[in-house]
């Protein structure tokens, strides 16, 4: 056998064995897309993005690689990396990257007027009104979208405002409106501690004393008001939560890795 | 018969507790905290918290519900927020810790303890 022969005989080994070493590659990419797909889906937000992260840099699928940016920047949502998530969204220019842009607040020029719609009705799923009027004459799921969102309205039912003005009367009662019971007693004892401690003080003419105690009874007072409204505002968002990735779900199918 | 429904009580507590919350990534919570405590020195440093943390948290043993724990959670708001609105909002947490169930909070297992998860949000009432 000639040289020129033995030659083209490696090259065309070296061709079949990158071939080999690719599909091997892309094969790898897609179990491990799959298991990223279920650790998101176990919650387990961090390590599937550096899964999705490790595959959108490999150059064996595009395809694949872009749904792994996307993924990516699911993930990065869930983190609280709202940064993260838009650099990720700017190498991916498909049209549910565009929708998920306009989710985290950034409204491009290129989104269709079906998902300005679809981004309006989720911004505004707290007002039955405007709700309800931006649902006439398109084709989403009318029917649907009415009942969730009138579950979520009702299961919120508790007014943050109203709680903060009943504990700012007295200390506690917010914190037992919202079914906060054992915060609304320390609330009404560790400030009735320290009113009764600042007026005796003031009683017996100890003006440091009383500064003191009233700098802490302030503390504790806005404390107070601060974690009655709060807890109105926790008690209506685990209540709504259900409803809420529902509408979601509904409103944005196309957000899943 | 008495002595194991004894033995079985805080085991039942345990599954009492983690059905009502749904239970999220340690992992997850444990970066977003590392990613707070990053965040940039704008308000004033918190030595009476970090005395509590070294000292006396050390000596006493802690007993905080939630995830991070109150000094921590402290520490991270001072930071970001100074030392007023850091005391106010320490002590609308402070007063959640009893009812961190009831609030309905997410579950995580830290150290072999059922906590709840709590981050600091916007320095803003």
């Amino acid at each position: 056998m000639s040289a020129r022969s033995n030659f083209a005989l490696a090259l065309i080994f070296i061709f079949f064995q990158t071939l080999c070493a690719h599909a091997e590659n892309c094969e790898r990419d897609n179990e491990l897309f799959h298991l990223a797909t279920s650790l998101y889906d176990e919650k387990q937000f961090l390590i599937s993005s550096i899964h999705f992260s490790e595959i959108s840099a490999s150059s064996c699928d595009l395809k694949l690689a872009s749904r792994a940016r996307f993924a990516f920047a699911l993930c990065m949502i869930e983190l609280g990396e709202r940064e993260s998530a838009l650099n990720a969204l700017d190498t991916t220019e498909t049209k549910r990257a565009l929708l998920l842009k306009g989710y985290l607040g950034v409204i491009s020029t290129d989104i269709s007027p079906s998902d300005k719609i679809r981004l309006f009705l989720w911004d505004h799923r707290f007002e039955s009104e405007i709700f309800k009027n931006a649902l006439k004459d398109n084709q989403l799921p009318v029917h649907d979208l009415e009942r969730i969102q009138a579950k979520i309205i009702e299961t919120r039912n508790k007014n943050p405002a109203l709680a903060g003005v009943m504990s700012a009367v007295l200390p506690g009662a917010g914190q037992a409106y919202t079914g906060a019971w054992q915060s609304a007693a320390l609330a009404l004892i560790i400030n009735g501690l320290f009113t009764a401690a600042t007026l005796d003080f003031a009683n017996k003419n100890m003006y440091g004393a009383t500064a003191a105690s009233s700098v802490v009874l302030s503390i504790t007072y806005v404390g107070n008001i601060l974690n009655a409204v709060n807890s109105a505002k926790q008690v209506n968002n685990v209540k709504s939560g259900p409803s809420e990735v529902e509408l979601k779900n509904t409103l944005f199918p196309e957000f899943k890795p | 018969m008495i002595c194991c429904l004894k033995g079985l009580l805080p085991l039942l507590f345990l599954f009492f507790i983690s059905s009502l919350a749904s239970p999220t990534s340690l992992i997850d919570a444990q970066f977003k905290l590392n990613r707070l405590e990053s965040e940039k020195n704008v308000g004033v440093s918190s030595s009476g918290v970090s005395f509590y943390q070294n000292v006396l948290s050390r000596t006493l043993g802690s007993q905080c519900t939630l995830f991070p724990n109150d000094s921590r959670f402290t520490q991270i708001n001072f930071r970001r927020c100074g030392s007023l609105r850091a005391a106010f909002k320490s002590m609308a947490r402070f007063y959640m810790e009893p009812d961190a169930v009831t609030l309905g909070y997410e579950s995580i297992s830290d150290k072999e303890q059922i906590k709840f998860e709590d981050f600091p949000g916007e320095c803003a009432f």
